[in-house]
């Protein structure tokens, strides 16, 4: 579950940042200057929050729709593979060379 | 022919007050196809949120026969698709396998029947290529592809599609066009596309101020309600 929590906030920070920066954009267009200010950034900050929030129950609506029940069904984990594995070992032999070095 | 949506008196007012929809009268015939066109702000939006629950106002809803009530909700949202104007709203696993999968998974499907049907859907909508990325790092006409692949895997009877051309270009359009007109299932079509309408839908509704305002062939709503603008 903390996984799949961790999924959702990684895969939704590119939609919430692609959003802010498009906003900054909107901001610094009829600003006419780079120099950003508090109280500008405040509101950028309010109003994305707001519209994250409204985000939120868009896609509680989008799950809702597709049978969600309050509990996530998990789907079979994927097969390990060769880059996994090669990933798994480098982490280890780094572990390991860590523990002996120091 | 069997009815797939009929609805009277359908009402719904906004916690802040704002009476959205006010007396709707509506019904769908399986296999047809409508348009519901309208200003922003009018109900339509409003108006799909009930077709599966999402939103609960007061009024008769059925839907193939179904009264819709607490007890045959989820038996209700398994026949009625809904694919959402914001596809980043309804993209929201790290796969698009997975995405796909999930409604499969909520209706009590095995993981492994589940993963077939989301591979055989993906298929149809021409993203088999794209199984194992992110939906995040896909165009807007693919996304859309996604999220309609999302629904269908739940096999419903009715599809409701909330303004499924905004932030397509026309070749993507036209694609998902093809892509629509080869599904069986009756459709609601939230739209101010008068092109997507006329080439998809036998019939339209005109939504104004949470009232339907008119109703009856496409090209003549269009024309009655002034609703293109070249």
């Amino acid at each position: 579950m903390l996984i799949l929590v961790i999924q959702f906030v990684y895969h939704y920070l590119f939609v919430i940042a692609e959003q802010a920066q498009r906003m900054r954009w909107a901001a610094l267009c009829r600003k006419g200057s780079q120099s950003g200010s508090f109280r500008l950034a405040a509101g950028l900050v309010g109003v994305l929050f707001a519209r994250s929030w409204q985000r939120a129950d868009g896609i509680y609506h989008a799950m809702l729709a597709r049978g969600f029940r309050g509990r996530f069904v998990p789907a079979p984990p994927a097969p390990v593979r060769a880059p996994d594995a090669l990933f798994f070992s480098t982490c280890l032999a780094g572990c390991l060379a860590i523990r002996i070095l120091l | 022919m069997s009815r797939a949506i009929q609805i009277q008196g359908l009402r719904y007012r906004y916690p802040d007050g704002t009476q959205a929809l006010n007396g709707i009268d509506f019904h769908l015939d399986a296999g047809e196809s409508v348009a519901l066109f309208g200003a922003n702000g009018s109900g339509k939006t409003t108006f799909v949120l009930h077709l599966n629950g999402l939103l609960r106002g007061q009024g008769a809803i059925e839907i193939c026969g179904l009264p819709l009530t607490d007890e045959t909700l989820e038996q209700i949202r398994s026949k009625v698709g809904v694919v959402f104007q914001d596809s980043d709203e309804q993209l929201f696993m790290p796969t698009v396998l997975e995405d796909v999968a999930f409604g499969p998974l909520n209706l009590g499907l095995s993981p492994t029947d589940a993963l077939t049907r989301a591979r055989t859907v993906l298929k149809r909508v021409g993203m088999a290529h794209a199984l194992e990325r992110a939906p995040y790092h896909l165009s807007a006409g693919e996304k859309k592809r996604v999220a309609i692949a999302g629904v269908l895997a739940m096999d419903p009877e009715i599809l409701v599609l909330d303004e499924p051309t905004t932030f397509l270009d026309p070749p993507t359009r036209r694609d998902l066009l093809v892509l629509l007109r080869s599904l069986p299932q009756a459709k609601v079509v939230v739209t101010h596309d008068a092109n997507l309408a006329r080439a998809l839908a036998t019939r339209a509704v005109f939504f104004d101020q949470g009232r339907i305002a008119g109703e009856g062939d496409v090209m003549e709503i269009i024309q009655r309600f002034h609703w293109e603008y070249s």
